[in-house]
């Protein structure tokens, strides 16, 4: 079952004279365990494709299946628990809370879920990217690699299917992003979790191993490589 | 022999024992003095132009006003000055009471207890001024004696109170033996205090044989210093006065 | 969600300075409501003690058409209690005094005032009408040789002192004037502007020999509670029959205690309008908030926080506000509102003068100290900020979070 699919989507802004098509009766299938990327330019609607994948949006027209199961009709409630469980969310802009601890914005992760044992999980899933002994450092006592690495175990302290992460390495120097890169290829292959991304970073569209193009709200490819890319940092 | 010796050993034992009310060997009765002194003090009608003089202690405050008197219950007064009481008007018409302000324009009926209290201030009350003939009747009056009073010859006249609600339960004047005038009242109170004393002097003569005093002074025994002095400038008796003066309408006139 | 709790508690902090800023109107509103409530409550209750202690006693027997206003007590009517009226008196209250109210003009040298007289029993009275507050200078008078308690501001105003040797000069029960020359024993200053003005103490073998009638004018009841006023006025009333009247606390203060419903509807007013000014300042630090933590709550909503989960944050963080603020407020004011309890402000200067002597009036203010106000100045604190922060919140709620994810 794929872990998400999308029918004929179509997303519209506006009305009339000022109407806006983000993206145009679109059709995709996402499998378990991808490491997928969209790609375009500004206005090539990927960003708006990704948010319809995440859930954060709902189309204009089509549907939307995320583990088999429609997403239209929801209720806002139950479109924010379905987030909850199943889909982890990168930003650019780390998106951490500024006000939380590093471990307390993981942990938040636990609560809103409605899970417990938030504290240790928390603490495992920093452990995970690495960074034990930071759990007590607040976003701005953090790099931006670190804060990223923050975010990657927030989104992936729930086991979640599905992680959506836009434009995850464009805040972060080169050498940090290949090292988050990497941290996020090693979980999808250690726990099979979806990784979508939406980017300009050539470095990551080389690390994906579907590649799917964009243009003014259409796909326009849709590349599946054949074989793994080389490690990030490898065969430069 | 023995009928020498008990003829005036009986007659004054008679005289002792059938001592006649108030009378004393040689002196009028009260009843005929006070008599007298209605003829003298009480009118029919009467006006008056007088001056009053309250003294404080303090302070001193002058005032002068025309009266109309009809009886012994009927008065009407209009004060005259000081220009902040001029117009000031007061008319009493037996057991009730008004005075008139011009400044507010309004009238107020004076109730009882201000009846009792002096008028202005002054140390003179409306009950103060009870006519001979109603002292008669409310009071057990006998003559104990003579005196002297500002050069005078008097009579000394002491009175209780028949009734227990009378204002002075005791009142001794000194009677003018040739004016019929009392030239000093004491008014007395209960526990035997004196209250108030009263002296009336510059006796003149009027028509009809009336005889009146032009100054009048009242002198109030407790309070050091009070003082209150009348001095009447016109005094008219047996005058025909207009009904209108004792009526509301001319209290109330502008 | 507690971890909203500590969320929001942890925004609150954040933003210290404003936060601050924005509840001081409400700290503010509070402690005049806390303070206000304490001191109205306390001018009322020393209107009550007043005339309880003073002339009223919890229940007052009277000769029926007894004057109401201004100094006029006359002794025309002197009362014989009935027996069933006894009985009543034995069985339900717990004291009950002869008083006889007469009025006398006092003379002293060269000047006089007009006095009310209180006729009391030097040994039962104080069983009635209790002399806590009272400053005597020389001594409360026992018997008809030592003279009468003068009032400390009559006594100012004749410029006399203990031991002065005055006249009183009155009417006898018929009618007739009498005079007694009497020393001062004492002057008594009682805190009751309607007795230190023109009252005096007369002891009840003294006013006998003055109205020439043993017999009083009064009789002033003490009752287990001031409660039971209303009950045994009602039981007194045809126990005593025609010719008597029975007046409680209640009726006696009733005028003066309607004039305090309206301080309280002023401070109530006053109060009001802090609290909404204060209610526009929350409204706008919430909105602020909000709009500066934009991208903070797409993100929060992209992790599984529901529409309703970002309102309750908000409502939180208005409502800690409001906690936070009205215990502030709450606290200042009763602090305030305990001192005062116990430090009564002296008022002798404000409502002396030409108050009638007929007022019952106390001349130190205690104010009214009840921990149980506390609660609903901060109730509606918290109400007030929740009210305005609801708006602000709900727009926050209302986010849509694909934008505000990527806000700046």
């Amino acid at each position: 079952m794929p872990i998400c699919e999308l029918r004929g989507v179509s997303r519209t802004y506006g009305s009339g004279p000022a109407k806006v098509h983000a993206v145009r009766e679109i059709d995709l299938v996402i499998e378990a365990g991808e490491f997928t990327v969209f790609v375009g330019p500004s206005g090539s609607g990927k960003t708006t494709l990704l948010n319809m994948v995440g859930c954060l949006d709902q189309p204009s027209e089509g549907e939307v299946l995320i583990e088999g199961r429609p997403t239209a009709g929801l209720s806002d409630r139950a479109l924010a628990h379905l987030r909850a469980e199943r889909i982890g969310f990168i930003f650019q802009a780390f998106n951490l809370i500024p006000v939380l601890t590093a471990v307390e914005n993981v942990e938040l992760a636990v609560q809103l879920g409605g899970g417990g044992d938030g504290r240790a999980r928390a603490r495992q899933a920093l452990a995970e990217v690495g960074l034990t002994g930071l759990e007590g450092r607040r976003p701005n006592q953090l790099s931006g690699g670190q804060q990223q690495r923050v975010a990657i175990a927030r989104a992936l302290v729930r086991k979640p299917a599905l992680v959506i992460a836009d434009e995850p390495t464009a805040n972060l120097d080169s050498a940090n992003g290949a090292q988050v890169l990497e941290l996020m290829r090693e979980l999808n292959e250690k726990h099979g979790t979806t990784f979508i991304f939406s980017t300009h970073d050539a470095m990551v569209m080389e690390h994906a191993r579907r590649t799917v193009f964009l243009h003014d709200g259409r796909i326009a490819r849709d590349e599946v490589r054949a074989a793994p890319a080389p490690r990030a940092g490898e065969g430069r | 022999m023995r009928a020498v010796l008990l003829a005036p050993l009986l007659a004054l034992l008679a005289s002792l024992w059938a001592a006649p009310p108030a009378r004393a060997a040689g002196l009028p009765t009260a009843e005929a003095i006070l008599s007298k002194i209605d003829a003298n003090l009480v009118y029919e009608t009467r006006t008056a132009t007088m001056t009053m003089t309250v003294e404080s202690g303090k302070r001193t405050r002058s005032y002068s006003m025309v009266s109309y008197g009809r009886g012994e219950s009927d008065s009407a007064m209009e004060y005259l000055s000081p220009a902040r009481d001029k117009g000031t008007r007061m008319l009493k018409l037996g057991e009730e009471m008004w005075t008139y302000l011009p400044s507010i324009d309004r009238t107020q009926k004076i109730s009882g207890h201000m009846l009792r209290q002096g008028m202005m201030g002054s140390d003179v009350s409306y009950e103060d001024m009870l006519s001979a003939s109603a002292l008669r009747e409310r009071y057990d009056a006998k003559v104990t004696g003579e005196d002297v009073v500002d050069g005078r010859p008097v009579w000394k006249l002491e009175m209780t109170a028949r009734d227990p609600s009378l204002t002075y339960p005791k009142r001794v004047s000194w009677i003018d033996q040739e004016l019929y005038i009392p030239l000093k009242q004491e008014l007395y109170a209960l526990s035997g205090m004196l209250l108030k004393t009263w002296t009336m002097s510059e006796i003149r003569e009027y028509p009809g044989g009336r005889r009146f005093p032009a100054r009048m002074e009242i002198a109030d025994a407790l309070k050091k210093g009070s003082r209150t002095v009348i001095v009447f400038t016109e005094l008219k008796f047996g005058v025909d006065l207009v009904e209108e003066v004792f009526s509301m309408r001319w209290l109330e006139r502008k | 969600m507690s971890f909203l709790l500590r969320l929001a508690l942890r925004n609150l902090v954040r933003n210290a300075r404003r936060t601050v800023l924005s509840t001081s109107a409400i700290v503010v509103g509070v402690f005049y409501l806390v303070l206000g409530q304490a001191m109205v409550g306390g001018v009322e209750e020393g209107i009550v003690r007043s005339a309880e202690d003073g002339l009223t006693g919890h229940v007052l027997i009277r000769a029926a058409d007894y004057p109401d206003e201004g100094l006029s007590h006359p002794v025309d009517v002197l009362l014989d209690l009935p027996e069933p009226a006894r009985a009543v008196l034995q069985e339900r209250a717990r004291a009950s005094v002869p008083r006889t109210l007469f009025v006398a003009t006092l003379v002293a040298g060269a000047d006089s005032l007009r006095l009310r007289g209180i006729g009391f029993d030097p040994v039962e009275d104080v069983k009635v009408f209790p002399r806590e507050t009272w400053k005597v200078d020389g001594k409360v008078p026992a018997t008809a040789e030592d003279g009468v308690l003068l009032g400390a501001g009559a006594a100012a105003m004749l410029g006399i002192g203990p031991g002065t040797r005055v006249v009183l000069q009155t009417r006898t029960h018929a009618g007739a004037l009498n005079a007694l020359e009497v020393p001062v024993s004492g002057i008594v200053s009682t805190g009751n502007i309607a007795i230190d003005q023109v009252s005096a103490y007369v002891p009840h073998a003294l006013v006998a020999g003055l109205i020439a009638d043993p017999r009083p004018s009064h009789f002033g009841v003490r009752l287990a509670h001031r409660d039971e006023a209303p009950a045994v006025a009602a039981a007194l009333a045809p126990a005593l029959g025609d010719g008597f009247e029975v007046v409680t606390w209640e009726e006696e203060t009733r005028e003066l205690l309607r004039m305090q419903k309206i301080r309280r509807r002023a401070l109530d007013a006053f109060v009001g309008v802090l609290l909404l000014m204060s209610s526009f300042g929350i409204a706008n630090t919430i909105l602020m908030a909000a709009h500066e933590r934009v991208r903070e709550i797409g993100t929060l909503r992209a992790m599984g926080l529901s529409r309703r989960g970002v309102l309750a944050l908000f409502l939180m963080e208005g409502g800690l506000m409001g906690v936070v603020s009205g215990l502030l407020g709450a606290g200042l004011g009763g602090a305030g509102a305990w001192w005062f309890s116990v430090h009564p402000l002296d008022l002798s200067e404000m409502g002396a003068k030409g108050m009638g002597g007929n007022i019952q009036f106390s001349t130190w203010l205690y104010a009214r100290f009840d921990p149980a106000m506390l609660v609903a100045p901060v109730l509606i604190s918290v109400a007030v900020a929740l009210l305005a922060s609801a708006w602000p919140a709900r727009s926050a709620s209302r986010m849509a979070p694909a934008e505000a994810v990527r806000a700046a």
